[in-house]
């Protein structure tokens, strides 16, 4: 075969990039060839621990029941339904919240913001001003939860396929580069 | 339940507005107790008021909204406070809750400053740490 073949750049670079890793790091001067190819194998493989999936063979679980899934999700902080809403309509309801409030029914921290309005009228209106930007809520948001990693996008799906599809033709297209002109028909 | 975003610099400037000192085991104590105070009549105090009133934190006659007001009352000074670092692959979130006479706030910090949630029981408030802590149906 070594009739066919002919010294290119590429020798010369490798040449190059061979004394390199074996003058320049003190550690490497006492160290074969071989040793260093082991050191960068084991390397190489310790990169991809993390990106093992080690479940791969095993058995999938059945998903769980709707049932299940509903007793799965973690209970949202919740609160019992004060309905802010009605108070800022001028009437009973107002006056009802703001004076039930103010004896402490809908809690301390109620009590405590009727006392600092001190009239309906600026009870009204402080609900009124979070109303008005959007800092009042029906009910107390479910969590994100943060046991799990979020599922890809379809986006994130097709840009990661994509990537793969042209790695892979960047590498074939490298191989064919690097034996360009180097083979001669027998 | 109110929900509302609050910064570093809004929240000093309302615990200034309401006179309220920092109790040692607020959870605001530790962000915000070397903080200095906004300067009084500074372009800063204007921007910072701008903010709040946007939010409907302060009402149009500049004071403080009763309902924030009394939060910041429960985040400054409260009876007893729980802070709580969860972890996942997802992210991660470090929430506190300050307790005071039956009622809680739940304030959670992130890179630009507080989520306030409000006002929560406090029996509700301490199963839902409970389920966190003890681990609950999920592990940890």
């Amino acid at each position: 075969m070594a009739e066919f073949w002919k010294d290119g750049w590429q020798e010369d670079a490798f040449g190059r990039l061979r004394g390199f890793i074996q003058s320049s790091p003190a550690w490497y001067e006492n160290l074969s060839p071989s040793d260093v190819a082991e050191d960068a194998y084991l390397l190489g493989v310790a990169s991809t621990l993390f990106l093992r999936d080690e479940d791969a063979g095993a058995k999938a679980s059945p998903a769980p029941s709707a049932v299940a899934r509903e007793a799965m999700k973690l209970a949202p902080l919740g609160v019992p339904p004060f309905t802010y809403e009605r108070s800022l309509v001028a009437g009973g309801d107002a006056s009802a919240s703001y004076a039930g409030s103010a004896q402490g029914r809908f809690g301390a921290l109620h009590g405590e913001a009727a006392r600092r309005a001190g009239s309906q009228d600026r009870w009204a209106a402080g609900l009124d001003a979070l109303r008005r930007a959007g800092a009042l809520r029906a009910q107390w948001p479910e969590e994100e939860p943060l046991h799990a990693p979020p599922v890809a996008t379809f986006g994130e799906d097709m840009r990661a396929c994509t990537h793969v599809v042209l790695r892979r033709a960047v590498h074939a297209f490298k191989i064919g580069f690097g034996l360009w002109g180097r083979w001669e028909s027998p | 339940m109110i929900e509302t975003r609050l910064s570093l610099g809004e929240a000093r400037y309302l615990l200034q507005v309401l006179d309220l000192k920092l109790a040692p085991e607020s959870p605001l104590a530790d962000p915000l107790g070397g903080a200095a105070e906004v300067p009084a009549g500074s372009t800063a105090e204007a921007g910072v008021a701008k903010s709040l009133t946007s939010r409907g934190l302060l009402l149009s006659d500049g004071a403080p909204n009763p309902f924030a007001a009394a939060a910041m009352v429960w985040l400054a000074q409260p009876e007893k406070a729980w802070t709580l670092s969860l972890f996942g692959r997802g992210g991660a979130a470090m929430v506190h809750l300050a307790f005071k006479g039956g009622s809680a706030v739940e304030c959670r910090r992130d890179a630009e400053g507080f989520l306030l949630r409000y006002p929560l029981p406090e029996a509700e408030a301490e199963g839902w740490l409970r389920l966190h802590v003890d681990g609950g149906r999920h592990g940890s």
